[in-house]
C-alpha cells in the first residue's frame, strides 16, 4: 500500500470512527441504551430535589384549589394525605422499581406485560394524551403568570382568560421547546436552580396568605361547591388526589434509571414527591378557602406588591417552562422507545416541536383547560392506575421480579416477551377492564358514583381488578410459554435459538 | 469506557448469545455500531446483577414495610378526619 493510500485509509477510518461516536453519543442521549451502574449518578438527595421540581409546579396549587371545591382545610389535607399515599404507592412500585434495577427506561421494562406493538398503543394514546394535557395546562398557567406581570408592569386591567394569556402560554411552549432542544443536560441545570427556588417561594407565598388571612378563618371555610353528601366529598377529593399522585407514572421510570441504588430511587420518588406535593397543594387549598382562587398567578400580585409578587410570578412562569420541558423529554423517549424503527430518522428537535402541536392548540382554550383540569385528572387516572395494576402484576408476580434484558430489547425476535402481532392482549384487556371498572365505580364527566365508591374510591379496585384479570388471562392465553428466563442459561436467550412468536404461543 | 468495564466487555461480547444477539438486532434495522454498544451494556448489567445484593428482588419484608408505609399515612389521614 503506498504512503498516500494509507493516509487515505487512516483518515477514513477516522471519518467512520467520528461518525460512529456521533451515532452513539446521540443514542445514548436521546436512544434506548440501558445505563450502567457507573453511569447512574443520582443519590437519593439529587432524585429528591428533582421530584420537588417537578411536584412545586404550579399545577399542585390548581390541584389544591379543585380540592377545596369539595371539602375544607382539615379534610382537604386528609384528602391529600390519603389520596396521595395510596396513588403513589403503586405508582412508585410500578415505575421505578425495574427501571432502576436495569437502569432501563420504562416503557422497555413493559414489554413483557403488553408487547413491543402494545407498548406502542399505550404510550400513543394514554401517555401521550395524558402529558399533553399536562403540558397545555403547564403553558396556560405559565400564560396567566405572565399577563398578570404584563398588567402589573403597564398598569392595565387584562382578562384572566384573555388573549395575552395565549400569548404568554405560545411563548411559554416556544421556550421549553428551545430548552428541551439542547437535550438532558441544560434540563437538569435549570432543575438545579429552580428545585430550591420554588420552595423558597412556596414558604414566601404561604406566609403572604396566612399574614392576609387568619388560621381561624382557613380552618372554618367552608368547601366552595360541595355534594349534599360529606362522604361523598371528601371521597371524591380523595379519589382526585390518587388520580394525582398516579399522574407521574409515565415520568418516574425514565427518571429513576438514574439513580445509584434502589434506596435512591423508591424513598425519595415516594417521599420526595408525596411532601412537595402536600406543602404546595395546601398552599392552593388554603387560598382557594380564604380568597376564592388558588392560582397564585391572581392573589400573589395584590398581597406581595407589584415587585416581590411580579418577581414571585415571574419565577412561577419559568417553573411552569423547566417542568413542562422534563415531562416531554420523557414522554419524546418513550415515543422514540416505541416506535421502533419508524420515527428513528425523525430529529429531536421535529419530534419535540410536533408534540406541542395540541398544547398550543389548547392555550387557545384556557378556560376549558382550567374548568375541565378535575375530569381530566380522574379519567387520566383511571387508565394509568389499571397500567400500575398491570405492570405490577407483570413484574411482581408473574415474572417473579427477574427480567431477561437483552430478550426486552429482542422483543419480537426474542421468546420471551414476544406476542403474534407484537400485542399481549392479556396486557391491553386488563387495562380496558381496569378503566371501565373505575369510569363505572366513578364517572368524572357526570359525577355518577356507585356505593361502594364511597369506601374503596374507585382507582385502587381498578388497579386490583387490571392485575387480576391480567393474571387470569396470561394463564389462559400463555399457558404453556416460559414467564421467567432460565436460570440455568442466564446467557443463553440468544437470538439463535428463538422462534416466531405465533409459534410458540398456545 | 472504565478499566474493568472495557476488560469485562470484552470478555462477554465474545460469547456466542452476544454475537446472536448483535446479529438479531442488526437484521431488525438496527445499526451495527449501536448494536455492538447495547450488548456490551447488557453484558455488564447482567454481571452487575448477579455481584450487587442490593439489586436482587424485593423481598417479602421490604415489600410488606413499603405498603406498611402507605397504610400508616392513611391511618394518619383518616385520624386527622376524627379529630
Amino acid at each position: 500500500m503506498s504512503a498516500g493510500e494509507a493516509t487515505g485509509e487512516a483518515a477514513a477510518n477516522t471519518t467512520a470512527s467520528a461518525a460512529q461516536k456521533t451515532e452513539l453519543s446521540k443514542e445514548h442521549t436521546f436512544g434506548t441504551f440501558p445505563l450502567l451502574k457507573s453511569e447512574r449518578v443520582w443519590s437519593g438527595w439529587d432524585f429528591t430535589w428533582v421530584n420537588t421540581a417537578l411536584a412545586i409546579a404550579t399545577w399542585a396549587f390548581i390541584v389544591g384549589g379543585s380540592t377545596a371545591l369539595l371539602v375544607g382545610f382539615q379534610d382537604g389535607i386528609a384528602a391529600m394525605i390519603i389520596g396521595n399515599a395510596i396513588g403513589l404507592c403503586f405508582m412508585v412500585l410500578a415505575s421505578t422499581v425495574a427501571s432502576q434495577r436495569y437502569g432501563s427506561e420504562q416503557y422497555t421494562m413493559l414489554r413483557g406485560a403488553f408487547g413491543v406493538v402494545g407498548v406502542g398503543i399505550i404510550v400513543f394514546t394514554v401517555i401521550l394524551l395524558t402529558e399533553m394535557g399536562w403540558s397545555s395546562l403547564l403553558a396556560v398557567m405559565a400564560g396567566r403568570a405572565t399577563s398578570q406581570v404584563i398588567g402589573t408592569a403597564a398598569s392595565l386591567e387584562l382578562g384572566q382568560y384573555g388573549p395575552v394569556v395565549t400569548l404568554g402560554g405560545l411563548a411559554a411552549i416556544a421556550l421549553a421547546w428551545y430548552i428541551l432542544s439542547r437535550g438532558p443536560v441544560t434540563i437538569g441545570k435549570f432543575n438545579k436552580i429552580i428545585a430550591p427556588g420554588l420552595a423558597v417561594v412556596t414558604v414566601v407565598m404561604m406566609v403572604f396568605l396566612v399574614s392576609n388571612t387568619s388560621v381561624s378563618e382557613l380552618f372554618a371555610a367552608a368547601p366552595l361547591a360541595p355534594f349534599d353528601d360529606s362522604t361523598l366529598n371528601f371521597m371524591v377529593a380523595v379519589e382526585f388526589n390518587v388520580g394525582v399522585g398516579v399522574s407521574w407514572y409515565p415520568v418516574m421510570g425514565s427518571l429513576s434509571r438514574m439513580t445509584a441504588t434502589r434506596k435512591a430511587a423508591v424513598w425519595p420518588a415516594y417521599v420526595g414527591l408525596f411532601v412537595a406535593t402536600l406543602i404546595a397543594q395546601a398552599v392552593g387549598l388554603a387560598s382557594a378557602l380564604t380568597l376564592g382562587d388558588s392560582d397564585p398567578t391572581v392573589w400573589m400580585v395584590p398581597f406581595g406588591g407589584p415587585i416581590i409578587g411580579v418577581a414571585v410570578l415571574v419565577f412561577i412562569a419559568f417553573a411552569n417552562i423547566t417542568s413542562m420541558s422534563s415531562i416531554v423529554y420523557s414522554t419524546i423517549l418513550a415515543i422514540r422507545q416505541s416506535s421502533g424503527r419508524l420515527l428513528a430518522k425523525v430529529s429531536w428537535k421535529a419530534m419535540t416541536a410536533a408534540f406541542f402541536v395540541v398544547p398550543a392548540i389548547m392555550t387557545f382554550f384556557p378556560q376549558f383547560m382550567y374548568e375541565q383540569f378535575m375530569v381530566f385528572v380522574s379519567v387520566s387516572g383511571a387508565f394509568l392506575t389499571s397500567i400500575c395494576g398491570t405492570a405490577l402484576a407483570d413484574y411482581f408476580i408473574l415474572r417473579k421480579q427477574r427480567m431477561d434484558l437483552r430478550e426486552l430489547h429482542l422483543g419480537q425476535r426474542g421468546t420471551l416477551y414476544s406476542y403474534a402481532g407484537g400485542v399481549n392482549w392479556a396486557g391491553l384487556a386488563a387495562v380496558v377492564v381496569g378503566t371501565l371498572f373505575y369510569l363505572w365505580l366513578y364517572n368524572p364527566i357526570s359525577l355518577e358514583t356507585q356505593p361502594v365508591f364511597n369506601l374503596v374510591t374507585a382507582s385502587l379496585p381498578a388497579a386490583i381488578l387490571a392485575a387480576v384479570v391480567y393474571l387470569v388471562l396470561m394463564k389462559v392465553l400463555y399457558r404453556q410459554r416460559p414467564m421467567t428466563p432460565a436460570t440455568h442459561k442466564p446467557a443463553a436467550h440468544a437470538a439463535a435459538d428463538v422462534t416466531p412468536a405465533t409459534a410458540k404461543d398456545s | 469506557m472504565s478499566g474493568p468495564d472495557s476488560k469485562r466487555a470484552r470478555h462477554s461480547t465474545d460469547s456466542p448469545r452476544s454475537s446472536g444477539f448483535t446479529t438479531a438486532l442488526v437484521e431488525e434495522g438496527v445499526s451495527p455500531v449501536v448494536a455492538t454498544e447495547l450488548d456490551r451494556r447488557l453484558s455488564i448489567i447482567e454481571e452487575d446483577e448477579l455481584q450487587d445484593t442490593t439489586a436482587h428482588a424485593w423481598s417479602g419484608r421490604q415489600l410488606a414495610g413499603y405498603v406498611g408505609v402507605t397504610v400508616g399515612l392513611c391511618l394518619l389521614g383518616i385520624l386527622l378526619v376524627i379529630l
